[in-house]
């Protein structure tokens, strides 16, 4: 199981996160709703050691991932919201710089990136690319280290619906195997995915159950 | 691209510098020449000079109202040296004294000719007084024909000649050499060939950078989300940087030698020529490094690192020698990275080690590597 704690994190006076608590068990999809600014990508980059918390615990096979920085780089992935690409290099170039060669042609064949379809555009330079392509990329780069969980900044914005729907078929397949996932989101697709959802107000998570109610949802961000 | 355009500007200076005009300027040295030479026997060492002494097959003097054009000229390389001919120097001669020196001008680049020079003259100097010393021989004969008390007429005599002695052991000094250069020493084409290939390697960095650094900070997240430090992410991208500014480097500083440019101009291309390049290449990969860093945009990033690159360069006498900016400007160019790769790759021609320019270069490459990886770190 995966522990988040008391996590608080001010920059200058403004108080972004006032103690966050929550869980995410094996298998389960946690989504972060919030309006923009209210601190769902900070909470992200904390838990990826982007940036240091002012105090909490994040916990994982009972060490505290703040400060167990190789623990975290096995166990975290994390994608952020920007393709962490190099536009010049083609998609095999790209995975080069994270998986060993034998190791890339084995997951190419039968592994993560053939789930992905990278096998389908392997040779194409990344400025060639759709957005969905270089999002399954992306994702697939942040897999190489066949992490437990996964952190999700808005992993499906601005990309259509097929690429979407590549992504959440995925998503569900690495749930299936045990992975957990936290993501941050505005998507109602990627909401109707989630086990779990909170809303970050004022620094703090919110219970939220999602029934299909747009209107009443926008109400409470 | 690079390397056409790099053949091209070497081929252009090559040109350049082997035109008919250019080459029959550089057939005799010209020696400037400020101040009076009224003085009968300052005008009998110009004579000897121009006219019996060796060098006149391959010197011209050329007589200048005042020091100022003279050093115009010298710094337009229109003159090798020039010297300076003081009413007290006259005075000295006509005394037969030391007690005043001529002031000799040139550029490092000119210390080869500037001992022939100082040897012409003191070789002159010993026509002068030969003579001399024949006169006063006879000056000693005639006042003992004459009658003259023979103790006091040695005794004249002798002191006579202890001038003379004196003048002549001290002949070697006659003048001082002050060396002003038309930038650091460096004749024209020299200038010319150092300062050009430094703003070409700088500008070189600019179309490079992008491929390296900055575009996409979701990089740099990824990569510290992976445990890449700061420090490692920096060194991945400014090694693979510098090594293609080297490649770069290679190339041009290869042309010239294969074109026999260097030989010809007067610069040794060597593998001493070579390792300055790199610790040249070093300090403007990390500065071009931490620009890129620092700067937020791709337009911002080109435009500042350029133009902050024409500043610092015609600081640092890209564009023109420093000696001719004013005082504050050439004491700050001299300490600018620009200023200190001219210095150093220039003391590849005047012979100067460039030991204490390479360590301050060393500490440029340091604090440029150090600073962006802290602005690293905000990722």
């Amino acid at each position: 199981m995966t522990e988040i704690k008391n996590i608080h994190k001010s920059y200058g006076k403004k108080q972004v996160l006032a103690g966050v608590d929550f869980t995410v068990e094996p298998g389960e999809i946690v989504g972060i709703l919030g309006a923009n600014g209210s601190g769902k990508s900070t909470l992200l980059t904390i838990l990826a050691g982007l940036q240091k918390c002012d105090a909490g615990f994040f916990n994982m096979e009972g060490k505290n991932l703040l400060k167990d920085t190789k623990l975290r780089n096995q166990l975290v992935a994390y994608l952020p919201q920007e393709m962490p690409l190099i536009t010049e290099l083609t998609a095999w170039d790209n995975l080069r710089m994270w998986y060993s060669a034998d190791r890339l042609k084995r997951e190419l064949d039968s592994g993560v990136l053939k789930l992905l379809g990278i096998d389908q555009f392997i040779k194409v330079p990344v400025h060639q690319m759709s957005g969905g392509m270089k999002k399954r990329l992306c994702l697939a780069c942040a897999m190489n280290t066949s992490p437990k969980l996964m952190l999700l900044d808005e992993p499906t914005g601005s990309l259509d619906l097929v690429c979407k729907e590549k992504i959440y078929n995925y998503l569900e397949r690495y749930k299936n195997e045990d992975g957990s996932v936290i993501i941050a989101t505005h998507e109602v697709q990627e909401i109707e995915l989630c086990d779990k959802c909170y809303i970050l107000k004022d620094g703090r998570l919110v219970d939220c159950k999602y029934d299909g109610d747009i209107p009443h949802l926008i109400g409470r961000l | 691209m690079i390397a056409l355009v790099a053949i091209l500007l070497s081929a252009a200076l090559f040109a350049l510098l082997n035109r008919d005009a250019y080459k029959s300027e550089q057939m005799r040295y010209k020696l400037g020449l400020v101040g009076s030479t009224d003085n009968e026997m300052i005008d009998l060492g110009v004579h000897l000079l121009e006219t019996e002494d060796d060098m006149q097959f391959v010197l011209e003097l050329v007589q200048y109202e005042d020091e100022a054009e003279a050093k115009a000229a010298l710094r337009s390389a229109d003159i090798s040296a020039y010297i300076v001919i003081t009413d007290e120097f006259a005075d000295a001669v006509d005394a037969m004294t030391n007690d005043a020196k001529l002031t000799y001008y040139a550029t490092s680049g000119q210390k080869g000719i500037s001992n022939v020079m100082m040897d012409e003259i003191a070789l002159v100097a010993t026509n002068i007084i030969v003579p001399s010393e024949k006169g006063i021989c006879t000056l000693r004969d005639i006042m003992l024909q004459e009658g003259y008390d023979k103790t006091d007429t040695y005794m004249a005599v002798y002191e006579i000649f202890m001038a003379y002695v004196n003048t002549m052991m001290l002949r070697g000094e006659i003048s001082t050499v002050t060396e002003l250069g038309i930038s650091n020493g460096l004749t024209t084409p020299q200038y010319y060939f150092v300062s050009l290939l430094l703003f070409f390697l700088l500008l070189v960095t600019m179309c490079f950078v992008s491929y390296f650094i900055g575009i996409n900070q979701a990089q740099h997240k990824f990569f510290s989300s992976k445990g890449i430090t700061p420090l490692q992410q920096v060194l991945g991208e400014y090694i693979p940087f510098l090594t293609v500014n080297i490649i770069v480097a290679l190339l041009v500083t290869g042309l010239a030698k294969l074109t026999g440019l260097g030989d010809f101009i007067g610069v040794d291309i060597g593998g001493g020529f070579v390792l300055r390049m790199a610790v040249i290449e070093a300090l403007f990969t990390g500065l071009a490094f931490l620009l890129y860093e620092i700067l937020e945009g791709i337009i911002n990033k080109v435009l500042v690192t350029f133009l902050l690159y024409i500043a610092g360069s015609y600081a640092s006498g890209y564009f023109y020698p420093r000696s001719i900016l004013p005082e504050i400007m050439q004491q700050v160019g001299q300490w600018l990275p620009t200023g200190l790769a001219f210095d150093y790759l220039g003391g590849v021609v005047t012979g100067d080690s460039g030991a204490f320019v390479m360590v301050i270069m060393i500490i440029y490459v340091v604090i440029f590597v150090g600073g962006s990886v802290l602005i690293r770190r905000r990722y």
